[in-house]
């Protein structure tokens, strides 16, 4: 949940997840359809097997030998993200919020290294339809769309040798509520005027 | 092995300086990697690698370039030992930051030499 404040206006307050909070999501569930357990959030014996692309200083390499997963958390246009519904305004003055609610849809791409790589992807893909893994989902407002892609072995060559690759990608939409909360009306001035001039001022009490 | 050392030469005050290496130890965690990072004072040769360029891009004037750094003590890039590892070093100097991008092996002959890359783009 993030809040700012829009000037002149009020404050915005979104459920909308940030790319880092989608790859934690992701990378802990992963791990826990690798069968890997940390045993606290900085477990390196864990967390080394699933690491998250872009770092913004860069991160160490791998082994041919290690068995690594890689995610990336991005965000892709779809028909179904550009409805946008404003919900109606039911609070009293002197101030309402306007909620506004939309779908944005997410790909995770799962890439796999290493000489299991192949079957780690179908153990994670087949992983992501178990109840538990939707279960995490929706507590964070996203639900996975059933297509997911196909696992493809698509070997790299690096330095003179085929390093085992395999990737997939997962399509999720997340539900975001935005609530801009606006000062209300609270006072109108009605002011009555003519040629000769202003004849009448009226206050009126929202 | 080679019988002439230039490390006299490496630290010769008619071409030597003194910089800071940051040097990063880190692990893996939830969210990413995460390291920590040690200042050590360099003495050794500053020179130019490339020139420092010009990149205009819509979005403003970016500026890109690299430096070659010469001393006695050795510089990493990002490195796996084991089980330790970090991301390159980062050397401060004349208030500018460089991450080494390339170490030459010339340890041989008693220097080393890394270079690397400005990481301000302004």
């Amino acid at each position: 949940m993030s809040s700012y404040a829009v000037p002149n206006v009020g404050t915005m307050t979104s459920t909308g997840l940030t790319a880092q909070q989608m790859s934690i999501l992701f990378q802990n569930i992963t791990l826990q359809c690798l069968g890997i357990t940390p045993s606290g959030p900085t477990d390196q014996q864990a967390y080394f097997n699933v690491r998250i692309d872009w770092p913004t200083t860069g991160q160490p390499a791998w082994a041919i030998t290690d068995d690594i997963a890689f995610l990336r958390c991005v965000e892709v246009p779809d028909r179904y993200n550009t409805a946008h519904e404003v919900q109606p305004v039911t609070q009293e003055p002197p101030t309402y919020p306007e909620t506004t609610i939309y779908t944005r849809i997410w790909q995770t791409d799962f890439i796999f290294y290493g000489p299991n790589s192949f079957d780690r992807a179908r153990q994670v893909k087949a992983c992501l339809y178990q109840d538990f893994v939707h279960a995490i989902l929706e507590a964070s407002n996203l639900y996975l769309d059933t297509v997911i892609g196909t696992p493809r072995r698509t070997p790299e060559l690096f330095q003179n040798q085929w390093w085992e690759r395999t990737g997939f990608s997962a399509r999720m939409n997340e539900q975001v509520t935005d609530v801009l909360v606006k000062p209300a009306i609270q006072l109108a001035n009605i002011i009555l005027e003519d040629v000769n001039g202003i004849f009448a001022e009226i206050t009126v009490d929202l | 092995m080679p019988t002439i050392s230039l490390t006299r030469v490496a630290n010769s005050a008619a071409f030597a300086q003194s910089y800071i290496v940051n040097r990063s130890v880190g692990n893996w965690q939830e969210g990413g990697y995460v390291f920590t990072t040690t200042s050590i004072p360099f003495y050794g040769i500053v020179q130019p690698a490339t020139e420092y360029d010009l990149a205009q891009v819509p979005e403003g004037d970016r500026v890109t370039g690299m430096l070659g750094f010469i001393s006695e003590q050795p510089m990493y890039k990002t490195y796996v030992e084991g089980s330790v590892s970090g991301i390159g070093d980062q050397i401060v100097w004349r208030g500018q930051n460089y991450k080494v991008v390339a170490v030459v092996p010339w340890r041989d002959f008693g220097f080393a030499k890394a270079i690397a890359a400005r990481l301000s783009g302004e």
